[in-house]
C-alpha cells in the first residue's frame, strides 16, 4: 500500500480541494494550543469521555516544555479533523536500531469520516517512520487496519501473559466456606499455598510507597546493571514519568530491603474500577547480584500477599525473561499466552527479521504498558 | 496513468470495486448499501478515490464521497462521467 502513496496522496489532496503540499502542510504535531480541540475531536469521535481528559492526552502525549507532542493532527479549514498518536519506539531488529512509531488513538471527525483521512493519515506515518506498530484494532478499524499493516502472530512469541486470578480469588474464599465445601479441597489448598508463596527471610525488610522516589539511589548505584534483555532501558527518570506522573493510574512501588540496602523493587498498578480490583504488576528488578529466582520468589510473592490485603480480584503481569518466567511459576501464577492483536509495518530498508514470525517479538518487547 | 479513459459494464464495475476492498466476487449487488459493507472503511474509500482517478480521470470529492451511500451511487458517478457502457 505504501507504494500507492504519491498517488493516493494526490487523489485525497484533490477530494479536499488542496494541493498535494497543502495536504502535507495540513498534518503535523500538535501544539499546546491544540488541546482543547483535540480533547473535543477525541471525545466526538470516540465518544468515551472519561478516558480522554486532557490531563491524559498531555501525560501521554505532550512535552510542555519544549511545546511538542507526539500527535499528528490534520488541520483543515480552520478546524482538527483528525488525529493519530504516534508515540516514538525505538526498534532494535539484530545490531540496528530504527526510530520508529507506534500508532494510537486515530482519530477522525465524524463530519469527516468515510472520506479516507484516516487511512491517510496512517499510510503518512508509514511514509515518514522506518517502522510502525498498532496494538489491537476494534471491528470498526479492524479491515482498514489490516490492509495498511502485517499482523504478527502474538501466540507463542510475544509476552508471556501470568495471571493469578484463579489463585487470589480462592485465597478469597472464607475458610469457613472452604471447609463447608470440602475439608480435604481446603487442606489441600493451604499445602500448595504454602509451598508457592516465599515468606521474607529475616535479613530482608519490605516496604511500600506510592512513589518511586527510592529508585534514584538504587539506579544510580554501581552494583546496579541494566538486565540484558529487550525491554525499555529503567532509570529513574522513566520510572517516575512512567508512574509517579501517569494520571491515569495509581501505582504502588514495594522496596525489598537487605540489611539496609535496596536490592529491589517491583511496581504494582492499583485498579481504579468500582467494578473490579484487577492489580497488575508493571515491573521489577534487583541490584545485579541479587537478581536470582530466590529473590524474584519473594518479591512476587510480596506482589501477591500486596493484592490479597487490598482485595484484588487478579493479578497479572508479562514477563519477557526466562528467569522471571520460571519465578513467577514457582510463586503460583499460572501462564497463559497473549493473542491480541499487534499489527506491524516496515519500509523495505528494515531488515526483514522485524517480520520474521519466529524472531519479530525480539525488536518489541515492553513497548506499551497496555498490554 | 493511463491517458485513455477506459469504459466499463456495470458487473465489471461491482467486480472492480469487489477486487478493491477486498472482498468475495459477487457479494455487492447494484442496490448494496455500503454501510453495510464492513470493508467499506477510510481505505476502501481511499483505494476507491485512487482507482476513479486513474481507470476513470474521476475525482472524488467530499461531496461526491458524501452522496456515495450504495454500490448504485458508484455506478451513478461513472455513468455521469460518461463511461458506463449500458
Amino acid at each position: 500500500m505504501i507504494q500507492n502513496y504519491n498517488k493516493i496522496t494526490k487523489v485525497l489532496a484533490a477530494s479536499l480541494d488542496l494541493s498535494v503540499e497543502e495536504l502535507v502542510r495540513c498534518y503535523n504535531r500538535a501544539t499546546v494550543a491544540d488541546m482543547a480541540a483535540l480533547c473535543e475531536l477525541m471525545c466526538l469521535g470516540f465518544g468515551v469521555v472519561e478516558k480522554l481528559s486532557p490531563e491524559i492526552i498531555a501525560w501521554r502525549y505532550f512535552n510542555f516544555s519544549k511545546n511538542v507532542s507526539d500527535i499528528f493532527v490534520m488541520r483543515y479549514q480552520g478546524q482538527l479533523i483528525g488525529a493519530v498518536g504516534a508515540e516514538p519506539i525505538i526498534v532494535k531488529v539484530g545490531d540496528k536500531e530504527y526510530q520508529g512509531v507506534r500508532a494510537a488513538d486515530i482519530v477522525v471527525h465524524p463530519e469527516h469520516g468515510k472520506r479516507g483521512i484516516g487511512a491517510w493519515m496512517n499510510l503518512h506515518l508509514q511514509h515518514t517512520f522506518p517502522i510502525v506498530m498498532a496494538m489491537g484494532s476494534n471491528e470498526k478499524s479492524d479491515t482498514m487496519v489490516r490492509r495498511l499493516f502485517q499482523p504478527m502472530n502474538c501466540r507463542n512469541h510475544f509476552k508471556i501473559l501470568f495471571s493469578i486470578k484463579n489463585y487470589l480469588s480462592v485465597r478469597g474464599w472464607p475458610p469457613v466456606l472452604i471447609n463447608l465445601i470440602s475439608p480435604m479441597a481446603a487442606l489441600s489448598l493451604s499445602l500448595i499455598r504454602k509451598s508457592r508463596l516465599t515468606a521474607l527471610p529475616h535479613d530482608y525488610a519490605l516496604s511500600l510507597s506510592d512513589n518511586t522516589e527510592q529508585l534514584v539511589s538504587f539506579f544510580s548505584s554501581p552494583d546496579y546493571i541494566p538486565r540484558e534483555s529487550n525491554i525499555v532501558l529503567r532509570s529513574a527518570e522513566y520510572c517516575r514519568w512512567r508512574y509517579d506522573l501517569n494520571p491515569k493510574s495509581s501505582f504502588i512501588t514495594l522496596y525489598l530491603h537487605h540489611e539496609n540496602q535496596l536490592i529491589g523493587y517491583a511496581v504494582i498498578k492499583n485498579s481504579n474500577s468500582v467494578i473490579r480490583k484487577d492489580f497488575q504488576l508493571m515491573d521489577w528488578d534487583f541490584l545485579s547480584q541479587y537478581r536470582n529466582e530466590k529473590n524474584l520468589r519473594i518479591i512476587f510473592s510480596a506482589a501477591i500477599n500486596y493484592s490479597l490485603e487490598n482485595s484484588a480480584e487478579a493479578l497479572c503481569v508479562l514477563a519477557s525473561d526466562s528467569l522471571s518466567r520460571t519465578s513467577l511459576r514457582q510463586a503460583g501464577f499460572s501462564h497463559r499466552a497473549l493473542d491480541d492483536g499487534f499489527f506491524l509495518f516496515a519500509k523495505d530498508d528494515v531488515a526483514r527479521d522485524v517480520l520474521d514470525d519466529q524472531k519479530w517479538f525480539l525488536s518489541f518487547c515492553d513497548t506499551d504498558e497496555a498490554l | 496513468m493511463s491517458s485513455e479513459k477506459q469504459h466499463i459494464t456495470v458487473p465489471a464495475l461491482l467486480h472492480l470495486v469487489e477486487d478493491l476492498l477486498n472482498i468475495d466476487q459477487d457479494s455487492l449487488t447494484i442496490d448494496t448499501r455500503l454501510i453495510n459493507v464492513p470493508a467499506w472503511d477510510s481505505m476502501g474509500v481511499l483505494l476507491l478515490m485512487a482507482e476513479m482517478d486513474e481507470r476513470f480521470s474521476i475525482t472524488l470529492n467530499e461531496a461526491a464521497l458524501a452522496n456515495l451511500r450504495s454500490t448504485a451511487d458508484i455506478v451513478n458517478v461513472v455513468r455521469k462521467a460518461g463511461l458506463l457502457t449500458e
